[in-house]
């Protein structure tokens, strides 16, 4: 929601009813997530 | 490039937190101090910067879309369980207790989850530490790991809080 269609913590909060501290958080968990499965796959295709 | 877990970890937290629209000057000069102590600092938050700019560019492909149905397709329940099992994130270390024979803390959150109504059982989030290690572990670690509400008990079962 916050990448894919552009919307602010703020704008996700209120739609989820989650705080935006939380929304926050789960972004960064996002984040984190993505860049892990990134490298795996770049590690996978350089063996 | 492949930085530690921590800095990864402190760089998605400035990025997110500068994405958000309340970034105050102070976080701004803690950024600036942040991204001063140590090259990897800099070089962590512009992988960042780029990771999410390649997520912007995967939105608008036909990958991007097949990925966001499938996110939407997914149940409640699965994605609170993938919420569940995510590795716990924002525990900090302050210092270490010697004396501690063994330092196991663990937390015990019961979710009445309002997000789940059909779920019966309380949901269980465990925190543990190594022996002589000390975490700190905010409200909001605690409502963003075990879901949507915070609705239940700690409990401490080894060491001390």
């Amino acid at each position: 929601m916050s990448r894919f269609d552009g919307l602010s913590y703020a704008e996700i909060s209120r739609t989820v009813g989650l705080s935006e501290t939380v929304v926050r958080k789960h972004v960064t968990k996002a984040l984190l997530e993505c860049q892990k499965a990134l490298q795996a796959q770049a590690g996978k295709n350089t063996q | 490039m492949q930085f530690s877990d921590q800095v990864n970890q402190q760089a998605a937290e400035w990025f997110t937190l500068m994405q958000s629209g309340d970034v105050s000057a102070s976080d701004r000069e803690a950024l600036q101090a942040w991204l001063g102590e140590h090259s990897d600092h800099d070089k962590a938050f512009k992988q960042m910067e780029l990771l999410w700019q390649d997520l912007g560019d995967v939105a608008d492909t036909a990958e991007g879309r097949a990925l966001r149905q499938s996110v939407e397709s997914e149940s409640i329940a699965a994605r609170l369980q993938q919420l569940l099992m995510a590795p716990l994130i924002n525990l900090k270390n302050i210092f270490s207790v010697p004396t501690y024979v063994m330092a196991l803390v663990v937390v015990c959150i019961a979710v009445g989850s309002l997000m789940l109504p059909t779920a019966k059982e309380p949901v269980t989030v465990y925190y543990s530490t190594q022996h002589g290690e000390i975490k700190t572990i905010v409200l909001a670690d605690i409502v963003a790991d075990a879901g949507r509400y915070f609705d239940g008990k700690i409990i401490l079962q080894i060491g001390r809080s």
